[in-house]
């Protein structure tokens, strides 16, 4: 065997020794920690009331929002460190959906965790840190002059109701492209702007579980329903439109695979409109059992 | 007549020569028709009238009548039906197929307004609007412009909210025009059990699986059985 040969036979475990040996070059690629903005107050005298406490994160949101404006970033997530007395210390996080390096916004979502700071014995120092940050440039003031009707930014109503409620608790309704109307929606993200709606009207209110009609005079197999009873009110029908056929999502479940809502749009004598469905196509007896249920209120 | 026969004619079919589009072949088609009673067929495959060897075999078998013709999309999006009169058009029909599909390579069908024009002689042709505005009032002044008295509008269901007032308005457009309506049903599959096989072939011809199809479903789409249970509601 070659010394050739040897050496792509071996090549891995060559490259070792040659580096252990100096031959070779083995730099050493460090990971550099991003550089965090941090501001820091050292106090004085120990602070325990919760108008001292804002006092200081204020001052260290000015001087944060500083930096950040300087790096032209915004934060997205802020650390709050606060040292007591006794050496202990207690961390309070903040988040924000859009990066912002507005201090009276930060300093409103401060005051809401305000009363969680057990401040013990006493503060002597408190460090602000921005742990997450997007980049956020300088932007133009926008102009009224000509009309502009920009969409108003509801990125720090959000914060503040996040801040109030949790996070998990705002959310707006995204679009889901299914026609079975349970799954035609889901929960997504608060600034979310969602696409993909139907262009066909949707009731307002979609009933949580279909509510069986009584005492349902229809015509088969294409027509509304005359007069149908609902929560013991018996509805005249004076209008409706339909049907609107949608087959079950076969793929999904056996129990779907002929399943079929006829969903009419009614409106009764009173002016109320809603969303009834009749289980089945009203021509084959595998497609449902023609019972009706109200499944949504229109407006 | 037989009186309790439907006196209604399909004429938007489409079977599984259209590739990936229609689920059933024609001779289910064509069984599926005779059981429930019509009298005749009409055959329009997508840009292509392939079916219609299979569909003559099945005219026989089932004693239904065939009628052959095509589907075209044109280049602006236009869906309509052509059905040949007479010989010489049925030539002209598969020649303007041959230069759609030559224009286009394989698997397309590349024509515009006035390729079709240069072969409307002894042609009908039933326009399929999708919904009524400026854009189908235009097809159909120029419909009746290039067919005349054999240009037709159709009127199809969808059983999507509002359609009675599409069709309403669709039906007052085509009066406007001096077009004719007809009444066509979108079928794509013989029974309601195709219906299946209709989302997967949907699904391979998006290249994406069933679950994902979304809106790309032929939510349209009607099976035999389901336009003769409308002939009964109309009747």
């Amino acid at each position: 065997m070659s010394l050739k040969n040897t050496a792509t036979r071996w090549s891995a475990s060559i490259r070792r020794l040659d580096e252990a040996l100096g031959r070779l070059a083995e730099p050493i690629i460090p990971l550099i920690p991003e550089d965090v903005p941090v501001a820091l107050r050292r106090l004085l005298e120990p602070i325990g009331t919760a108008e001292a406490i804002e006092q200081v994160i204020r001052d260290l949101l000015g001087d944060l929002c500083g930096q950040l404006g300087e790096r032209g970033l915004g934060a997205r997530t802020l650390l709050l460190g606060l040292e007591r007395i006794d050496g202990s210390e207690q961390k309070v996080p903040i988040g924000t959906v859009r990066a912002t390096r507005d201090p009276a916004h930060l300093a409103r979502l401060f005051h809401l965790r305000i009363e969680r700071i057990d401040p013990g014995g006493g503060i002597e120092a408190m460090r602000l840190a921005a742990t997450r940050t997007d980049p956020l440039g300088a932007t133009a003031l926008i102009g009224t002059l000509a009309g502009d009707d920009a969409r108003a930014d509801l990125s720090m109503l959000v914060d503040q109701l996040a801040g109030r409620a949790g996070s998990e608790a705002l959310f707006t309704v995204g679009a889901v492209e299914s026609d079975v109307p349970e799954r035609a929606t889901c929960r997504a993200a608060p600034l979310d702007t969602p696409d993909g709606w139907q262009a066909w009207k949707r009731p307002v209110r979609l009933l949580r579980q279909p509510e069986p009609l009584t005492n349902v005079v229809a015509l088969l197999p294409d027509h509304p329903p005359r007069r149908f009873a609902w929560r013991g009110t018996v509805h005249a029908v004076v209008a409706g439109d339909g049907p609107e056929r949608i087959h079950g999502e076969w793929w999904r479940r056996d129990g779907e695979v002929w399943a079929v809502r006829d969903y009419f749009r009614v409106e009764d004598e009173a002016g109320a409109r809603f969303w009834l469905f009749r289980r089945g196509d009203g021509v084959d007896q595998a497609t449902g059992d023609l019972s009706w249920y109200m499944h949504g209120l229109f407006g | 007549m037989d009186p309790s026969k439907p006196i209604y004619v399909e004429l938007q079919v489409t079977s599984h020569f259209s590739f990936l589009r229609g689920a059933s072949s024609p001779d289910e088609l064509f069984a599926a028709a005779s059981v429930l009673g019509y009298q005749a067929l009409g055959v329009a495959d997508l840009g292509s009238v392939a079916g219609v060897v299979r569909a003559w075999e099945a005219q026989k078998a089932t004693g239904v009548r065939l009628i052959a013709g095509s589907r075209l999309v044109l280049d602006d999006g236009r869906n309509l039906l052509l059905y040949p009169t007479d010989r010489p058009a049925w030539s002209r029909l598969s020649r303007l197929l041959t230069l759609g599909k030559s224009r286009a390579g394989k698997g397309g069908c590349s024509l515009g307004w006035s390729d079709l024009a240069a072969s409307a002689e002894g042609l009908i042709a039933i326009l399929l609007p999708d919904l009524p505005g400026e854009a189908t009032a235009r097809s159909l002044a120029e419909l009746r412009e290039t067919f005349g008295e054999r240009g037709y509008c159709s009127l199809a269901f969808r059983r999507r909210p509002d359609d009675a007032m599409r069709l309403h308005e669709l039906a007052v457009q085509a009066q406007a025009a001096r077009v004719r309506a007809v009444a066509t049903g979108d079928v794509l599959y013989h029974a309601s059990e195709a219906r299946l096989l209709q989302d997967v072939v949907t699904a391979i011809r998006e290249k994406c699986t069933v679950d994902m199809l979304g809106h790309r479903r032929e939510r349209h789409a009607l099976s035999c059985a389901d336009t003769v249970s409308y002939v009964k509601s109309i009747a």
